[in-house]
């Protein structure tokens, strides 16, 4: 891969690069370390694209047929090819809105996915794997529609446990307060928005963002967090015999 | 986590890490004490051992938290909007595992368990070997302990260990 310095309406301070050997996971760390703002032209063969650099972010993408992230782990699957400075027009507003650091590990997993032999096969529809293999329960295709009725608004016990079930629940608001509760709330909510903040963290340093669900599971029961959309956060406490499938299906875990 | 590749035997914990990588999904994965140090990865060169070594001591204070009444969790598993990240509790530290959200589940559950038998020896020589990770949290970002007057579990022990 070549980088070479853009003649015209770049600054000529810097030096001019030509690396062997470098790939364009390399260039995109390099240049989202480094807090550019600027856009290059990828050529590989008669394939070109464009990324745009914003910030220290990937903000938006081009290539043949796709705009966005979808160009954006396109243009990083090229293998080999050139990179220039381009001065093209700017969009209105970001088209990519994944962290670099997540475009560089779906990119990585594509890559290593498409190159290697798979002991393990699990294709991302959950309800078409019950059919193709039947390793998952009868009832999974069942779960997955009953999973679109309720508003994610709705307590996670109309469409699952009852309440009854649950040795403890709780829904927080963003700021931390007590919107609803049962059982052994007050020893529940403050684990739950420790563990969620921590979560979040964890998240946020491996680049993984938007935290959604926890589910932990103990010698006699399971605590479930879940952060709505409204930014509450419901937790549950169920024993460890209770049937969670519906639960998981709809927190995701 | 530099020292601790030169000795003769971290060097065990990657390749037995990678088996991880069998299950269809998962990105990588790491193992860290019951410090929160890190013992070994197999991750892209991205997650570099400083990370790494900040994302182990949080898992240690979720993991605290999250047991603050006494029992240890047998596995915990976070989702995000594009990953999940799985945790599995041995007598010596944590198993992290790095996935998409479409992974497999029985699948890595049963990766899981093989993974941290074989690696759960290992970590007590990667930590011995390794210097204590520097501490490069600021202040402003560890979040407050739960305030709910909750017993510590410094002093708790599990199958022997102290955790």
């Amino acid at each position: 891969m070549s980088v070479p310095a853009d003649r015209a309406g770049i600054d000529d301070d810097g030096f001019r690069v030509s690396l062997e050997g470098a790939t364009l996971p390399d260039f995109v760390q390099m240049e989202c370390l480094a807090q550019s703002n600027r856009v290059f032209r990828i050529t590989s063969g008669h394939r070109i694209g464009y990324l745009f650099f914003n910030k220290g972010q990937m903000i938006h993408a081009l290539s043949g047929d796709h705009v966005g992230e979808p160009a954006a782990l396109e243009i990083l699957k090229w293998r080999d090819g050139s990179v220039e400075p381009c001065s093209v027009g700017w969009p209105d507003a970001p088209t990519i809105h994944s962290t670099w650091q997540n475009l560089l590990i779906l990119s990585a997993q594509a890559r290593d996915e498409s190159g290697r032999h798979k002991l393990v096969s699990f294709p991302s529809n959950r309800s078409a794997t019950s059919t193709a293999t039947g390793t998952l329960r009868s009832d999974t295709t069942k779960l997955a529609v009953k999973r679109e009725d309720p508003p994610m608004s709705a307590p996670p016990s109309s469409q699952s446990l009852s309440l009854a079930q649950f040795q403890a629940f709780v829904r927080l608001d963003p700021a931390g307060n007590i919107v609803s509760a049962k059982g052994e709330a007050e020893e529940l909510a403050p684990v739950a928005a420790y563990a969620a903040r921590l979560a979040e963290l964890i998240g946020n340093m491996l680049g993984m963002e938007g935290f959604s669900s926890l589910e932990c599971g103990f010698p006699k029961d399971r605590v479930f967090l879940h952060r709505e959309r409204s930014g509450n956060l419901v937790a549950l406490k169920v024993p460890a015999e209770a049937e969670v499938g519906a639960l998981r299906e709809r927190f995701g875990v | 986590m530099q020292n601790a590749k030169e000795s003769s035997e971290t060097p065990m914990i990657p390749q037995i890490l990678a088996g991880m990588r069998d299950v269809d999904g998962v990105h990588g994965s790491f193992v860290v004490t019951k410090t929160g140090a890190l013992a070994g990865k197999d991750l892209p060169p991205m997650f570099d051992d400083a990370v790494l070594n900040e994302v182990g001591r949080r898992v240690v204070r979720l993991h605290e938290g999250l047991c603050a009444d006494g029992d240890d969790f047998d596995h915990c598993v976070m989702r995000f909007a594009d990953h999940k990240l799985y945790l599995r509790s041995v007598p010596n530290g944590f198993l992290c595992v790095l996935s998409t959200n479409g992974v497999n589940t029985p699948a890595m559950k049963m990766a899981l368990t093989l993974t941290s038998r074989r690696v759960d020896p290992l970590i007590v020589d990667a930590a011995a070997a390794a210097p204590a990770a520097p501490v490069t949290a600021r202040p402003s970002e560890v979040p407050p302990p739960p305030a709910s007057g909750a017993p510590s579990r410094r002093q708790a022990t599990y199958r022997g260990h102290r955790v």
